[in-house]
Order: C-alpha cells, then structure tokens, then sequence
C-alpha cells in the first residue's frame, strides 16, 4: 500500500503526481512562434514510494522525463517515469527498497547488486541518442518517441568509470562532447575518469587523475582549450558511509578547488587552484584568453542542500546559501594558485543559469537565470503563503552593459530552470525565446511559458497549459529535429 | 367545502360532501396551514425556511469559478484538503521548504 500521509509537506502542489501522461495537442494561451520546430526534454524526480529515511535527500527522487514537442504552431506533451532497475524493483515488492541517498549500506538486503540509480538530474542528446543522467551511475538511453526506458549505456564498452556526470559539455563547434565520472572507481574514491567522445558518440581520449580530496564534482566548464573541474565543501569517506550516514556532509573549513586542466592534456597537466568556502554546483561558461582562463559560474557562499548536514552538526544557515553571478579570472602564468573571484550584480540568484547554447567556450554577454524578486507581489489568498521563497523570476544579465532584465509570469506563479532557443542558427547572441515550466499555485497547474528573450519586461508570447502538474524538473535542454532521429511522433500531431 | 357569506358577516357553514368531520377550528387550522404551505413554496420549502440561513447571496467557487447562490440557503463550497496549492507549505520553516524541492 502506498501511504504519504505521514508526510505532512508533500501535500497540495507538492504531492507526488506518480503518473505516466500524454497530451496529444495541449491548449495554448497566445500564439505559439512559427519557428518554435523541436523538443523541450526535461528531467526531474517524484518520489513514487515515500522514502525509506523521512530525511534523504529530495535528489533521490525517482526519475521523470518529459517532453512537449512544437510544430506547425502546436504542442503535444509526454511524460514518464523512468523504467531504472531501481524503480523496477521498488514496483515488484510494491514498496521502498534503497534506503539514503548514494549509500548502499542502507538499503534492503535484497537490492544488493542492483543499480540504485534514479537517473533525474539531466537529459543529454548526443550522437544522435536521448540519455537521462544522474552523477551516481551510468547513463540511461531512453526511446524518445515512447520515452521507453532502453537501459544503461556504456558507450560500446569503451567508458570505463561507475559514474558519468549530470552535465557533460558538447563543444558547438565541433560536436565533441566531454564527459568525466568522479568517485569514478566506487564511493569514496579519489579517482576522476575524463573522457572526449566525438560527435558520433564514440569514445576518443580518455584520462585519468586523482582529486585532492573527495567532493561534489556536479559541474565543469568548457573553453577552446581547457576543461575547469570546481568543487568545495561537501565531504564523504567510507567511514562515514558504514555509520548508515546520507552520502555527504558538509565541512565549511575545507577549501574550494577549481582544477584546470588542458583538452589535449592528461591527468598529470591538471593544475588546482583553491579558494575559500564555497558551494560550487553549477557553471555558466568559461573562455580562455591568452594565458588566463576566465569563467562565469552562480555559485553560492556556502552549502546549499539542507539535507547534506553540516559534519559539525550546526544547523543549515538558509542566508550561507545565497548564489551570485560570479566571474574567476585564473593566471596560468602566474606560480600563485589562487584565483580573483568577482560578484558582478549583487542580486542573489538561483543557480540553475543558462546562456546561448552555440557560445558555449566563448565569450557571452547574456547569462540567464531564475531568482526571487522581493519586490514582485504574491497572491497568499489564492496560492497559499509561500512567503517569498519561490524563484519568481528570470533575469537576463548583461554582463556587457551591466543591466539586468527580468521576466515574470503573475502573482500565484514559481518558475522553474529556464532555457534559451536562439531563433534562429545564426541569430544574434541570446536573441531567441526563452521558456520554461511555471508552477501555477491557484490553478494547481503547470504552464510552458514562452517569452522573447530580448523583451523579458514585456511578459510571455504564448503559454503551454497542462491540466495537471506537470512535476519538478532539475534540468531541460532544447532539441532541435536534426540532433535526433527518428524525431519522436506525437501521435496527434503527425496523424 | 364551500363558504357562505350571510347578512354581511362571514360565516362558515360546513357544507362539504367529501365524508370528513372537522370542527370549525380544525377546518381554520387546515385552511390556514394550507396557505402558509403554498405561500412557503410547499413542505420542502417549509422546512428550508425553518433551517437558518444567510441573508442575501452566497458567494462560493466550484472548479475555481466564483458563483453566487442567490437563494441564500447553500453551504458554500470548500475545495478538498491540500487543493489550494502551497496553502500546507507556508507554514514550513526555510529548511524543511528547501528539503522538499530545491528548485521552487
């Protein structure tokens, strides 16, 4: 029996939704773009048995992949959870068996051997394949016309680490992704594996090397000739792992590292960098200009995730975890293994930022990301009192003319991570439409929202209504119809 | 039952070939019971009008729609428990909001 009732904050928006859905054409408020041809794919999680442990952490949630799919000025919407052996096994004994968040000593003796991953962190299209992806594992190919679970993929044998990172680079330019696993070799292990796979998919370089000690090493950042590996604060052994702990704690007296290390290099020309306390979990972009390596990253003063507990048992400080864009200028002419770090707009932000897909390792003038605006009004009577805590707002940051403009989608509204479409392949900079899913808290709804990414102030073009929630999302991507093949049928549409 | 009106004062007569024997304050009692009925809109209405009620219209809301029940006599409508989204979650401290989703 699936019982959430003694879970008294899943409850009304944030109740698990725990359905596979589709909408053959979903109702549109405005008008839809003519030029709006492919697929949003997004990735999160639901909890579809309640946790084993009350207080794991909301990144176990089970994996949900989800498209809406644009032509001819329609939508069509689909939605699945993800078929992983974990959630085939949970479904058979009809309840939770995997117990904290990465840490396998918790779990039920009977998923010994299983892969406990729950693949919801982000969807990845390359070579010509739909993966979703998770640090903890491998990825998970899925079909994109049925969203079927296909199963885990290991690149034809050639990629060798347990793990594959929540959000590989693929260089715009020439199509070549690159991939890393941390704790690559098993929980609590130092090793990285860093692979470069070409745009077919195959795997051309691989390297290997040894971080200073074991952390969260969630994101990396991409130039013409150098990979940036960060990571800070979050802290795991064995030790820890046999005391039936969740996988990390957070220790705010360790330092920040930021490694670089050159594309055609190998493990052993990585040079690390350190810094103070920070949460380092996502990256904007990074350029390498001469001899300094320049990267823009919203990372936050210090631990961001409650449910990752501070190893000295203070409690989690919410006014620590506040995000910035932020700008590292590196010297690798210089012997000081420091960095100069710049807040650019004193607006604390969410981190979950995005630019202009096609100038990734270049230099950007547009950053964008979610945040919450105080000074935007919140309807308590018909959304309930949320009291200012919802990401409210997407901010186009200017980092060129120092300006920020910002969108917002109406009083009873949160938003989650936005995603830039340029209009067109040679459109200017950051000049297309920026969309993603907004919770309505009146309606108990989710919308698409579409808005010109140049005209933020002047609302939405269009939204996508579903008639349910359409469930929390991590991260979505853009898919155009000629990164992915066959292009999934929406049934309705292509009748 | 017919009534007779003679030398100018009102009378009653029985003058019915229905079988029944009333007295006259019996045949008063129906008569009387008997307008007070239509005038109420029949027994249903009778009892509605005993219940306690509210002046005036009622505004409530069925499938997010206001709707104003004009005979002042429905209970308005209450929404399920949790329908009213991010009612449950205000209450939460900063912590326990963040456990649940990250990314609100």
């Amino acid at each position: 029996m699936v019982d959430f009732s003694s879970d008294p904050a899943r409850r009304g928006f944030f109740s698990p939704q725990r359905y596979d859905a589709e909408i053959l054409e979903c109702e549109v408020q405005g008008s839809l773009p003519a030029d709006l041809v492919g697929t949003f794919v997004r990735l999160g999680g639901e909890w579809y048995y309640p946790p084993s442990k009350p207080d794991d952490a909301m990144l176990h949630t089970d994996g949900y992949v989800s498209t809406f799919r644009f032509k001819d000025g329609r939508v069509s919407y689909k939605g699945k959870f993800v078929r992983t052996p974990r959630f085939r096994a949970n479904l058979k004994a009809g309840r939770q068996l995997f117990g904290y968040y990465r840490n396998r000593f918790t779990d039920d003796p009977s998923v010994q051997g299983i892969d406990g991953t729950v693949s919801n962190t982000t969807p990845l299209v390359h070579g010509g394949k739909l993966f979703t992806l998770k640090e903890d594992s491998l990825p998970q190919q899925i079909d994109p016309e049925t969203l079927d679970t296909i199963g885990a993929w290991d690149f034809d044998g050639k990629y060798k680490s347990q793990t594959f990172t929540a959000h590989p680079k693929i260089d715009p330019f020439t199509g070549e992704m690159i991939a890393y696993g941390y704790e690559a070799t098993g929980p609590a292990s130092k090793d990285v594996f860093v692979y470069a796979m070409d745009k077919a998919g195959r795997v051309m370089r691989e390297t290997r090397f040894e971080v200073p000690y074991v952390s969260v090493m969630h994101d990396i950042a991409l130039t013409e000739k150098h990979i940036l590996f960060p990571f800070g604060g979050y802290v795991t052994s064995m030790e820890r792992l046999r005391e039936g702990k969740i996988h990390w704690g957070w220790d705010g007296s360790k330092e920040s590292y930021i490694g670089i290390m050159p594309r055609d290099g190998d493990g052993k020309d990585i040079r690390w960098f350190k810094g103070p306390e920070r949460c380092m979990m996502h990256t904007f972009n990074a350029q390498t200009i001469g001899s300094k390596v320049v990267l823009y990253a919203p990372f936050y003063d210090s631990n961001f995730f409650p449910f990752f507990p501070n190893v000295d048992g203070s409690p989690w400080d919410p006014s620590k975890a506040k995000g910035y864009v932020r700008r590292y200028t590196f010297d690798l002419n210089s012997k000081k293994d420091s960095w100069e770090e710049e807040i650019l707009f004193p607006l604390p932000i969410g981190d979950l930022g995005r630019i202009d897909p096609r100038y990734l390792t270049q230099e950007i003038r547009y950053a964008f990301t979610g945040f919450s605006d105080p000074t935007r009004p919140f309807d308590e009577a018909r959304a309930g009192n949320l009291r200012g805590r919802v990401t409210n707002s997407y901010a186009r940051f200017d980092l060129h003319a120092n300006k920020i403009d910002r969108y917002f989608p109406g009083d009873t509204h949160s938003l989650q991570e936005c995603c830039l479409i340029p209009r067109s392949a040679d459109a200017p900079e950051g000049d297309g439409y920026l969309i993603g899913v907004a919770s309505n808290y009146a309606e108990m709804r989710s919308e698409l929202i579409i808005a010109d990414a140049q005209r933020l102030e002047e609302g939405d073009i269009a939204r996508v209504i579903l008639p349910f929630r359409a469930g929390p999302q991590v991260h979505g991507i853009w898919v155009t119809p000629d990164e992915l093949a066959p292009f999934p049928k929406a049934g309705g549409i292509d009748a | 039952m017919s009534w007779e009106r003679s030398n100018g004062q009102s009378s009653v007569q029985r003058n019915c070939d229905c079988g029944l024997e009333a007295t006259r304050r019996q045949m008063l009692l129906g008569a009387c019971s008997g307008v007070l009925l239509i005038t109420l809109g029949g027994a249903e209405g009778a009892i509605g009008a005993a219940m306690p009620h509210a002046e005036g219209g009622v505004l409530s809301f069925y499938r997010d729609e206001p709707w104003l029940d004009g005979t002042g006599r429905a209970v308005p409508w209450h929404p399920p428990h949790g329908c009213r989204a991010a009612r449950e979650q205000g209450a939460l401290s900063d912590e326990m909001l963040r456990r649940i989703d990250c990314y609100i």
